[in-house]
């Protein structure tokens, strides 16, 4: 259940355990997420090439309005390109009980921006270490199990869209346009505090921080 | 576990990838250490797999399927080697590890080993070490100093900082940092201005620096 504005919103037709049931089942808006980690799987199996058409027919079109957003009009098509390719480089190391498949795949697309603006000499400061090091793909850790997985995918879509307006532009700002919360700020002529707060109340609706952290500090 | 972490708004910085790659090293390697971060980052990169999920549909060029398949099969033909994991990611420049680094004295019991320098000199990656029980001069900062432990420990006038753990201190924030007694303490440091010594003498020695050597930005020792 999730409280925003001061509105109640019952979750109708949701399961409420998540113990019962699939997290995803009933969900309209996922059932074309669903296919997303199988088409994966396929290409890494079988170098499924069917499976690699459907994933780019889902997917690429995102990957472009992603580019856009960036700011990457005339390199738009060959950011999909590169993610694409390293869709299929790496469909092997994929583990859907390690993450979502919208998660793989959104690393995916950051890596592949960040190498292409720094091939194109866009990045502000240089450094030896390879994209793929300093912002590795999730999967190193312990699986959590695919349910879990879901159920965090679930959770954020969920309370995403019960986000005050305010909140949610600021996250978009981050993730979507490459903007530092200081440019966020200053964009918006908002203090750079008001800003952090924002995220901050936005990331405890989703339960994107986990409590214990809330605790510690 | 370490005690001191990325701030929220780092974090999310991170995972949206819109960290710049210094700030960003500094995250990874203190999510090496920790993986309370480490299922934090797993959070956040599924909210940025959300958003992206929920941008339109851009319409793309009728050939690009068949460019990226063509792509794919010279690839095939002629396969790279696989990329190894990497363990450390500070390997690149420590590949004999951190007990072979040829420290640069810097005051009494303060070494640095350079990583990387930005062509204006005003960023600058680095390692730092304080024999145990030695004690950095008091300075401040012009921007932002990132530091995490590696190895060992100090200690602050805000705090005490064991191996993993992240600090961040602004230009305002005055410091004296001091290695626990019992270990040398080996840091990552990541500074995006110069250091300025602070206390009377600091300042006197500041400003010789700044009139004599202005490209230089460690504190003469
Ligand atoms: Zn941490």
């Amino acid at each position: 259940m999730q409280v925003s504005n001061n509105v109640i919103v019952l979750p109708i037709n949701r399961k409420m355990d998540p113990n019962q049931q699939d997290p995803d089942a009933g969900e309209d808006s996922a059932s074309s997420r669903d296919v997303l980690a199988p088409l994966i799987e396929a290409v890494a199996a079988q170098r499924d090439r069917d499976a690699f058409r459907q994933l780019f027919q889902a997917f690429a079109p995102k990957v472009k309005a992603y580019a856009i957003k960036q700011g990457m009009l005339e390199h738009a098509e060959e950011l999909v390109q590169e993610v694409m390719v390293n869709v299929w480089r790496r469909a092997a190391q994929f583990d859907r009980e390690k993450a979502a498949a919208s998660t793989w795949l959104f690393a995916i697309a950051r890596n592949a921006r960040i190498d292409l603006l720094r091939k194109l000499g866009r990045s502000s400061q240089e450094t030896q270490v390879e994209t793929d090091y300093l912002w590795s793909l999730p999967g190193s850790d312990e699986p959590t199990g695919a349910f879990q997985q879901a159920v965090i995918v679930r959770n954020i879509r969920q309370s995403l869209g019960d986000l005050p307006q305010e909140q949610r532009d600021v996250i978009a700002k981050v993730y979507l346009e490459d903007k530092s919360h200081q440019r966020v700020a200053e964009e918006l002529s908002l203090p750079l505090g008001t800003v952090k707060s924002r995220v901050r109340l936005a990331l405890q609706k989703l339960k994107v921080i986990l409590q214990e952290r809330e605790k510690a500090v | 576990m370490s005690q001191h972490h990325p701030s929220d708004d780092i974090m999310m910085e991170y995972a949206a990838g819109c960290a710049s790659t210094h700030l960003a090293l500094c995250v990874a390697v203190h999510l090496q250490y920790c993986p309370r971060c480490r299922a934090n980052i797993q959070r956040l990169s599924a909210l940025g797999g959300e958003m992206l999920q929920q941008l339109p549909q851009e319409d793309l060029s009728e050939a690009l399927f068949e460019r990226i398949m063509l792509r794919i099969d010279l690839e095939e033909s002629a396969p790279a080697a696989p990329q190894k994991p990497v363990e450390d990611l500070l390997q690149r420049w420590l590949p004999d590890g951190l007990n072979a680094v040829s420290w640069r004295k810097q005051w009494f019991k303060v070494y640095e080993y350079v990583l990387e320098v930005s062509r204006k000199g005003r960023q600058r990656l680095s390692l730092q070490k304080i024999s145990a029980g030695g004690r950095a001069p008091l300075h401040a900062h012009y921007g932002q100093e990132v530091t995490v432990v590696l190895q060992g420990g100090f200690s602050d006038e805000l705090g005490v900082y064991e191996e993993g753990d992240f600090v961040i201190r602004s230009g305002d924030q005055r410091h004296r940092p001091r290695a626990l007694e019992n270990e040398d303490c080996i840091c990552l440091a990541y500074l995006d201005a110069p250091v300025c010594l602070a206390g009377p003498i600091g300042r006197w020695i500041e400003r010789f620096r700044r009139l004599f050597m202005p490209d230089l930005n460690a504190p003469a020792s």
